[in-house]
């Protein structure tokens, strides 16, 4: 009777169009959306590439001309340098305006610079003029206090030294760009948005709530079997949705969801079932009609969506400073921290708390739900 | 002596101020097709519901097949057929899978599954439209698959509670000569309506509410006996002077005598050439009329005469 | 006035389910607006925020730390170093830094490799910025005290000579942050756009199918009102309604502000109330193209998101990629945005470019609502 029932909810499940497009089509929407309008800002922004800028010569200065093309000719260099004279001075705004050049540099008697932003390629190329006003000073000075003396000071500016050994926090080649959270997040939507389905299944089981309900109360199968076979076949539909939308984000959007793919996989089932249980809890609460109930659980899902981040993408790390409890019991915070572990560390403590949390969740929701749906007979219907 | 079927004792259920039932009592013996008749609102859906155990109640007893009928009582549903008032199917599942899951519920079999699926299909001539979702039927099919999902599992006691509430004529019928076969292949069934004619149709034994109440209760011959109307006469008339009426009415076995502006209503009880009489009177005043009809007493006649209102609203 | 006073009492019957969308969306729009630190930081505030650990605890470290204090941020590291590693990640802590016990010593000796070390997450801007800056300050020291300086000496004249700005102009003029429009407060009109398409389609749009039903349209087009009048009442009933939405958007963002709107803000408030014309134009024009609930609500947020993700309200507009405003223009919040950011001072303020987008804005608005129009009059022998 169980394998009966499981066959019809899945079949049925697989037939509901809202499934499609929840569960697949919206987080695909969103997923290409994040990936075409997100993604690369990493490396525009944070990520270290070399400064481009103009130089526009006012003045004739041999010797920042000479440590310009030095910078220029270097192997990995921190800037590139293009140079205009002082009439070609517009072509050099022109280039800042499509943003081409980070600033433009007018080497007068006293070096200054334009930029159309702020930020920190901006802020680099200001420290590049200073450092080089820096440097020229020092010099002077030596010249100044002892003529024949001044090479070697020179020499010691210039010298490339590294005064900063650099510790990696993580291993080498862990996937960096912080627009990634916006797929854990994703992720963590499309196994919330499951509770739509879930919900569904828990209405159309109790009598009070639906006439199939009721229909189905008069089959001589028991409750409980009927009730657990639903949520089992909304969980292994969930679980296929939940494994198309990581297939979707790591091989179609060839986004970079760290190397414990399988875990990445488990986790995503494993989050699913948070999902189908909320279902349940809001399909099991009260008795206002499947559209108003629909309509909380996308609500509740989006907004604690939102607060992990799914939106503003460091809404996470300013609740953790303020109140971090949230993030310790907040599913879509646990589901996305979870992917973010598997992606960070290489120990499993931090994953393993947050798959424990959720299972917890998980598990207090299924059991509120199935107190509320332990009648069996209404007062009304 | 026939066994006794379903057997309901004292059943009282309470909405808060507002009684759906009021003491009813029911029994339903095997091989009847029992019809419970009452206007909107009457405590029919109710009394089904609780019948079975998908409603609480305050008071009473039910018993389905000698044995006390409870949401756990999977025995008991496993020989009940239903069908709801509202449509129970699943919109995703095509014709033929909506019919064979509520079939599984109660068969396990595979192989006679598949009979019985066939059977319930032909049973309802839904054959041309097995791949077909629910939503693309018109509803006349839409009830038939209705009603399919109920009886597939060839139950022993089928309730059907308004199965032709919106369906056109021609399925109707369709409808009430399906619940008479399943009858005549042994089933007991139970039928809500608060059509009057289909439940002379096909009732063997009806029971009458009103406000939670059984006002009467028997086959229709022996209800139309409990009252006093056997003969209506209608005659077509453009004008009556009140004399005439009154004169009308004070004929021999005549209870009452209505005029409207365009009809005379006379209700006869008992006697013969009541018509013959009646025309007589309208003769001898020269009076000329239009059409002239005659009608047996209808179980509206009876809820009427009890309650003192009609069973339907006019348009209805 | 028969269709608009229907409209108010078809809409009192979903208002519970509208005020729960509301009172979530404020939430949403006070937390960011509350919470954000605006991305592009000004270049007069640049600050970095270190995280500092100084093993070596002399004068010279010391007076190392409080010369990177003078221009950055100097944050205790978190004893928890996943916590460490989350900031890192998400761009809240920049950059670790440890100054290495001997640190004084090998400065006065002239060592110049390993005196910090730095704890590593990824090649970032700030790290390199930082490590350049380290670099240059002890090569600085050793520079000066090669030409005779005492350690002291050189490092004063180091931090002196350090300290020096550059002069930095900006292109453009006018981007700058006013008190008028703070770039802090600017974000709750940033995110406005996405509040007012969520909560205007989902409030509206079960309202306008309720009174767009096929049986009820049909049963309007029998009696004797016509339809522009019919059509014109909705609009002016949905439009009433959102105008009363707005207001509370409105009266939150005084509450927000502490006071009343003022200068540049006042265009904010324009813009925001043309962008809700916008949308109720769009939630007509979804109530016109179908009448299945899902549907809608499945729009609604294809649209609010998709929206927000194209159109620079999630992300500021200045850092996303051509290809991406392309999409972005097509859209009417893009147009919003691009006003907002003109006047919290991230784009140069033009009038007449404001205007221009003022207009486009608005024809978004119109044109929704001119499509809806035709569509109802040619979808009335639609079956």
């Amino acid at each position: 009777m169980f394998l009966h029932e499981l066959f019809y909810q899945i079949k049925c499940s697989l037939k509901t169009k809202e499934l499609y497009i929840w569960i697949i089509l919206f987080p695909a929407f969103l997923g290409i959306v994040f990936k075409a309008a997100l993604y690369d800002i990493y490396n525009r922004q944070t990520k270290f590439e070399t400064v481009p800028a103009a130089v526009v010569t006012v003045r004739d200065d041999p010797i920042f001309s000479q440590v310009t093309k030095g910078i220029n000719e270097s192997e990995d260099p921190m800037f590139s340098f293009t140079f205009f004279s002082a009439d070609e001075e517009q072509k050099a705004l022109e280039l800042l305006d499509s943003e081409e050049v980070g600033g433009v540099i007018y080497l007068e008697d006293e070096l200054s610079m334009k930029v159309k932003y702020d930020g920190m390629k901006a802020t680099m190329l200001k420290t590049f003029i200073e450092t080089y006003t820096f440097q020229e000073t020092i010099i002077k000075d030596a010249v100044m206090k002892d003529p024949l003396g001044y090479q070697k000071v020179a020499d010691a500016l210039t010298e490339d030294i590294s005064t900063v050994t650099e510790v990696p926090l993580i291993p080498e080649g862990t996937n960096t760009n912080y627009m990634t959270q916006y797929f854990y997040n994703l992720l963590a939507m499309v196994a919330l948005f499951g509770s739509m389905t879930g919900l569904r299944k828990t209405v159309e089981s109790q009598a009070n709530l639906s006439a199939l309900g009721a229909r189905r109360s008069c089959s001589p199968v028991k409750k409980s079997v009927t009730t657990v076979a639903g949520l089992t076949a909304n969980f292994i539909v969930q679980s296929l949705c939940m494994v198309f939308s990581v297939t979707f984000i790591r091989f179609v959007l060839k986004v970079d969801l760290g190397d414990k793919l399988p875990m990445i996989y488990l986790t995503a089932v494993i989050s699913g079932l948070l999902g189908v249980c909320l279902g349940f809890l809001i399909g099991s609460a009260g008795t206002f009609s499947e559209d108003s109930k629909e309509g909380i659980s996308t609500v509740v899902s989006l907004l604690m969506c939102f607060l992990s981040g799914l939106m503003a993408g460091d809404m996470r790390i300013k609740i953790e400073d303020r109140i971090p409890i949230i993030n310790r019991i907040n599913p879509s915070a646990l589901i996305s921290d979870c992917f973010f572990s598997l992606n960070m560390f290489s120990d499993y403590s931090r994953y393993i708390t947050d798959i424990v949390s959720i299972l917890i969740i998980s598990f207090i929701f299924a059991l509120i739900g199935f107190v509320l749906t332990r009648r069996r007979k209404y007062a009304s219907l | 002596m026939e066994n006794t079927i379903v057997k309901i004792e004292g059943l009282v259920k309470r909405y808060s101020e507002l009684i759906a039932l009021d003491h009813l009592d029911l029994e339903i013996k095997e091989g009847e097709v029992f019809g419970l008749l009452g206007p909107n609102g009457s405590g029919k859906t109710t009394t089904i519901n609780c019948l079975l155990s998908l409603l609480s109640f305050d008071k009473g007893s039910i018993e389905i097949f000698g044995r006390k009928m409870s949401p756990t009582a999977y025995d008991i549903k496993r020989d009940i057929g239903v069908i709801m008032q509202n449509v129970a199917v699943y919109e995703e599942l095509s014709v033929y899978d909506n019919i064979d899951y509520f079939c599984g519920l109660y068969v396990k079999d595979k192989a006679v599954r598949k009979q019985y699926v066939e059977d319930a299909v032909k049973f309802v001539g839904l054959e041309e439209f097995l791949k077909f979702k629910p939503k693309k039927l018109s509803g006349g099919l839409f009830r038939r698959l209705n009603i399919a999902c109920g009886i597939a599992h060839k139950p022993r006691l089928i309730i059907l509670d308004e199965p032709t509430v919106a369906v056109d004529p021609q399925s109707r019928n369709k409808i009430l000569e399906g619940i008479e076969e399943l009858n005549r292949n042994g089933a007991t069934i139970i039928y809500t309506s608060h059509y009057m004619e289909e439940v002379e149709q096909i009732c063997t034994r009806i029971a009458i509410m009103d406000k939670g109440k059984k006002i009467a209760e028997g086959t229709k011959d022996e209800l139309k006996r409990t009252i006093k109307n056997t003969e209506t006469v209608t005659i077509e008339i453009l004008s009556l002077p009140e004399k005439v009426r009154e004169e009308t009415g004070s004929l021999p076995h005549v209870y009452s005598a209505e005029y409207d502006g365009a009809r005379l209503t006379v209700r006869c009880s008992g006697g013969k050439h009541n018509l013959i009489r009646i025309l007589e009177v309208l003769q001898k005043n020269e009076l000329s009329f239009g059409r002239v009809y005659t009608e047996l007493p209808t179980l509206n006649d009876v809820f009427l005469e009890i309650t003192g209102k009609a069973l339907r609203d006019k348009e209805d | 006035m028969q269709v608009f006073k229907a409209f108010f009492k078809v809409l009192r019957t979903k208002l519970t389910m509208a005020m729960i969308m509301m009172a979530v969306f404020i939430f949403i729009a006070v937390a960011y607006a509350r919470t954000s630190s605006p991305t592009q930081k000004a270049f007069e505030d640049s600050r970095l925020n270190i995280a500092l650990t100084d093993n070596d605890d002399t004068p010279e470290s010391r007076s190392l730390i409080a010369f990177i204090g003078q221009k950055h941020n100097i944050v205790d590291p978190d004893p928890d170093m996943d916590r460490n590693i989350d900031r890192l990640y998400y761009g809240h802590l920049d950059c670790m830094l440890t100054i290495k016990k001997g640190y004084a010593e090998a400065l006065k000796e002239g060592r110049t490799d390993d005196l910090f070390e730095s704890k590593r997450m990824h090649d970032s801007y700030a790290n390199i910025y930082i490590l350049s800056r380290l670099d240059q300050y002890v090569g600085g020291v050793r520079a000066s005290m090669l030409s005779g300086s005492s350690l002291d000496e050189a490092v004063s004249r180091t931090e002196e000579l350090l300290s020096k700005e550059a002069k930095v102009s900006y292109a453009d003029l006018n981007t700058r942050d006013d008190p008028e429009f703070s770039r802090t407060f600017s974000n709750y009109f940033q995110y406005m756009p996405y509040i007012l398409i969520a909560s205007v389609i989902s409030a509206l749009s079960p309202v306008l199918m309720a009174m767009q039903r096929r049986e009820i349209r049909y049963r309007t087009g029998c009696s004797c009102i016509r339809s522009s009048s019919y059509f014109f009442q909705l609009i002016l009933g949905s439009t009433a309604f959102v105008a009363v939405l707005w207001l509370i958007y409105m009266v939150v963002g005084i509450f927000l502000k502490g006071g009343m709107y003022e200068g540049k803000a006042w265009f904010a408030v324009l813009n925001s109330l043309v962008f809700s014309f916008v949308c109720t134009a769009m939630a007509i024009l979804i109530a016109t193209l179908t009448d299945n609930s899902r549907v809608v609500s499945f729009l609604t947020q294809i649209l609010s998101l998709g929206m927000s993700f194209f159109c620079g309200i999630f992300v500021p507009l200045s850092i996303m990629g051509e290809g991406i405003k392309k999409i972005g223009r097509l859209l009417p919040a893009y147009w919003y945005i691009s006003i907002n950011d003109m006047l919290c001072g991230r784009e140069t303020l033009e009038s007449s470019k404001m205007i221009s987008c003022f207009v486009i804005e608005a024809l978004f608005g119109i044109v929704m609502a001119g499509a809806a129009l035709v569509i109802s009059r040619y979808s009335r022998d639609r079956i």
